[in-house]
């Protein structure tokens, strides 16, 4: 298999952050069930060999592919593009105003999840929501100055969807522990 | 031409069916299964029993006794019966004492190794070497059961692991079958396996969870089942939880009970051990049951059983609960729940599991089979006597792989339930003028300190050309393969130069280890040990020559003459030396020759079949274009 083909065309698309994410699972599945070695299991270590670093190849694009924020930096690499992402995000007072506000919210959740757990669900949905609305008009963001070529402005948007990332796991954790699972 | 060479007989019809088994190698008990007739069905011994114990007994001299004939030695000679050998795998010295329970064991430490070895009236052995006889024994029983005319030796075996098994874990367990002359067709993860003799028998469609609490280790994970595919969405547990722990803590209280104060002997602590075990089995089926200790009598009843195992059942819903998050599905999406393990016949256990799903568990299948009967199912596809079969079975990583960094931290690279194969890339670069070696640390867990995570290995990369700090840029990629077993490969990409890697598991046998006792196990079958030797090559040159005769009529319009000429060339040279060739070393040589020249060739078919499945065509109506 040519392991330098783009993901993109591995799946017969187009380069491009909006994408059908079911119909990535289900070429997805036709990919795995094409190239698992447990498909070439009678044919020898080298086949297997082979049939290994395939799939692993297809898991890799498949992740990629599926996850938003490494979906929209894998599009600038395909661009020709490195991001580099440090103190981007600080370039934009009204974005560090929002970061630092979550993180208090952040703290606040913390503090409720031990003592009021309704309190403390209501505030969590309340900042899933928050979070939700403000990844979506992040991602317009990226997507209209990636469409207009212009790869130099996508990275303040990846910048933010990656702290937005960030958040939506740490709200997840939070959940874990509302959940007593962590 | 090309199919004169399947056409003389010389090398195995590809009709005559392969001899494969399923093991499930338990905590306290064994099972050999296989494929029969379209069926999968449990092998018994000459004696008709299909459940041997995990036990092995060693003699100062005599052979190695396993399963029923070792059980009876349990209590007469404690420190030379070695049961519930699979808690020590992949563990090392320091984890003993960890385990929660005095183990009867005289533990010695041997130079260079970090793995604890049990000092034994034949000798010092590890849990590897421990859990090869256990292999041995099934794959003789299965050999005893299966062999038919030709075929005498079993083809391959497709080996069950608990989910939760980290990697060294699943290390050990490989290393134990190749001691025991078994090539494993595949680590299957335990609940896996029972989703699959569930799924087949029932026809089951949707969302599975499966329970498994066996003698030692529990796992649950949650399954979609859909046309044939089995993909797992999330899996969980805790490979140091099991029925043992119960028989421990059913052991305390009784202690407790008869206000025993003086310390117990190895004898005695073991006599205990059955006495809470017998307890146990007994309140599966009745409401209260007499246990006598010492000079002590009393009852327990099932409502106090309860209350003492509460706290690890507890443990265990907890991870059933964690899973079905990661797998992001709640408890009454679920459409079927298996109940796998002998520990699962426990009542208390199986309130709770109802209590959480909502829904009665299944075990129409014996939970102490049933993984062995899943095992067979995916061993007799995997060695290729059902080439015709859909079903394909999607398996994820356990726990979290990463490497150590600046401050005892951990980076992860791989995150749990990441399915397998995978391959991650981490690009490391030098801090040092001319520096030519680095080391990097991989650990296994959901933590952050490398104190609190599992060690794996120590990867030391070597031959880094020298250059200026910060000049190197050096990729290191960690693969996980279809078995859960990790391999690094490293490469400097501005040399395009490949590092060598010097492997050293932090809790496992290096290869010169296991190599030596390879030759030690057979030291009074020198030419048994050559003869099998010879017998797998030729097993893999059949192997290869059987595959590839249809890969070149279907595919051969991929090469050129030229290409073609040389392919076959190199097949017609290996099938001759398949024939007549006494060292293995010549056959090994001349499928290596072949695998070169046909390099290409199978890149190139993998790329076709990739681009066939997804253009929505099978593979036949391209050939037919």
């Amino acid at each position: 298999m040519d392991l330098s083909e783009n993901y993109f065309a591995l799946y017969q698309l187009e380069p491009s952050f909006d994408i059908d994410l079911a119909a990535l699972k289900v070429a997805h599945r036709k990919l795995q069930t094409q190239c698992h070695p447990d498909k070439f299991s009678a044919e020898g270590a080298q086949q297997q060999r082979l049939a290994v670093q395939a799939m692993a190849y297809v898991n890799q694009a498949f992740e990629t592919l599926s996850v938003s924020v490494k979906r929209a930096e894998y599009l600038l690499e395909l661009a020709g593009f490195e991001a580099n992402l440090e103190n981007k995000t600080h370039q934009d007072p009204v974005f560090l105003m929002q970061q630092m506000e979550w993180r208090e919210e952040l703290s606040e959740l913390r503090q409720l999840v031990a003592s009021d757990e309704a309190a403390a669900e209501e505030k969590l949905q309340a900042l899933y929501a928050e979070q939700r609305s403000l990844e979506q008009k992040i991602q317009a963001e990226f997507v209209k100055c990636y469409e207009s070529g212009d790869f130099s402005a996508c990275v303040a948007p990846l910048a933010k969807m990656h702290f937005t990332t960030k958040f939506a796991k740490e709200l997840r954790a939070a959940e874990d522990e509302l959940l007593d699972l962590d | 031409m090309l199919l004169q060479i399947s056409e003389p007989g010389q090398s195995a019809k590809p009709h005559e069916k392969k001899l494969a088994v399923g093991i499930d190698l338990g905590t306290s008990n064994s099972v050999v299964a296989s494929v029969r007739s379209g069926e999968p069905v449990v092998l018994a011994d000459e004696e008709g029993q299909s459940i041997c114990p995990s036990v092995v007994h060693y003699q100062a001299s005599g052979p190695v006794l396993v399963g029923h004939g070792a059980e009876k030695k349990l209590l007469s000679d404690p420190a030379n019966t070695v049961s519930s050998i699979k808690r020590l795998m992949g563990r090392g010295a320091e984890d003993i004492g960890s385990l929660g329970e005095k183990l009867p064991y005289r533990f010695v430490e041997k130079d260079g190794s970090a793995l604890p070895y049990l000092s034994t009236a034949a000798g010092d052995f590890s849990a590897v070497e421990i859990s090869s006889e256990i292999l041995k024994h099934l794959s003789a029983l299965g050999e005893r059961s299966l062999a038919s005319g030709a075929s005498q030796h079993l083809d391959g075996a497709v080996i069950t692991v608990p989910a939760y098994f980290d990697e060294a874990q699943r290390q050990a367990t490989k290393d134990a079958a190749t001691l025991a002359g078994l090539k494993v067709l595949r680590l299957l993860n335990e609940p896996t396996a029972a989703a699959v003799a569930y799924g087949l028998d029932q026809q089951a469609e949707g969302l599975i969870a499966v329970y498994d609490l066996g003698g030692g280790t529990f796992d649950v994970s949650i399954l979609r089942l859909s046309k044939g595919v089995f993909e797992v969405l999330s899996t969980g547990g805790d490979s140091a939880l099991g029925g043992d722990d119960f028989d421990q803590l059913l052991a305390q209280w009784i202690l407790q009970q008869s206000n025993n104060e003086h310390a117990l002997s190895a004898q005695e602590q073991r006599a205990l051990l059955l006495k809470a075990r017998a307890a146990k089995e007994a309140l599966a089926g009745n409401e209260s049951v007499d246990i006598e200790f010492g000079t002590w009598q009393g009852s327990l009843n099932r409502q106090q059983m309860s209350e003492i195992l509460q706290p690890l059942i507890a443990r265990s819903i907890k991870s059933c609960r964690r899973a079905l998050r990661d797998a992001d599905v709640s408890s009454d999406e679920i459409d079927n729940v298996v109940l796998v393990g002998g520990s699962t016949r426990t009542l208390a256990v199986r309130e709770a599991v109802a209590d959480l799903f909502g829904r009665e568990p299944l075990s129409d299948i014996d939970p102490d089979r049933v993984v062995a009967l899943g095992a067979a199912i995916q061993a007799d596809i995997l060695v290729g006597n059902k080439p015709d079969s859909d079903m394909l079975l999607l398996d994820v990583i356990p726990l979290s792989l990463g490497i150590e960094t600046m401050g005892g931290l951990v980076e992860q690279i791989i995150s749990r339930n990441t399915p397998i194969p995978v391959a991650k890339a981490q690009e490391f670069t030098t801090f040092k003028d001319g520096q030519t070696a680095m080391a990097v640390h991989v650990l296994q867990g959901e933590r952050d300190l490398v104190s609190a995570c599992r060690s794996l290995a120590r990867f030391e990369l070597r031959g880094i050309p020298p250059m200026v700090a910060g000049a190197a840029k050096i990729r290191v990629v960690f693969q996980v393969d279809a078995d859960g077993l990790l391999m690094v490969s490293a490469e400097e990409l501005n040399s395009g130069v490949k590092t060598s890697i010097d492997i050293k598991p932090s809790y496992g046998l290096a290869d010169d280890e296991i190599s030596r006792m390879l030759s030690e196990s057979f030291s009074h079958a020198e030419d048994d040990m050559k003869a099998r030797a010879l017998r797998e090559q030729q097993v893999e040159a059949e192997r290869v020559l059987e595959a590839l005769v249809p890969a070149l009529e279907a595919d051969g319009d991929l090469l050129n003459d030229e290409e073609q000429e040389t392919i076959v060339a190199s097949m017609e040279r290996l099938l001759q030396v398949r024939q007549s060739a006494e060292s293995p070393r010549d056959i090994e040589a001349a499928i290596e020759a072949v695998a070169q020249c046909t390099d290409d060739f199978a890149a190139r078919r993998m790329d076709k079949s990739i681009k066939a499945a997804l253009a929505g065509q099978s593979l036949d109506d391209i050939d037919s274009e």
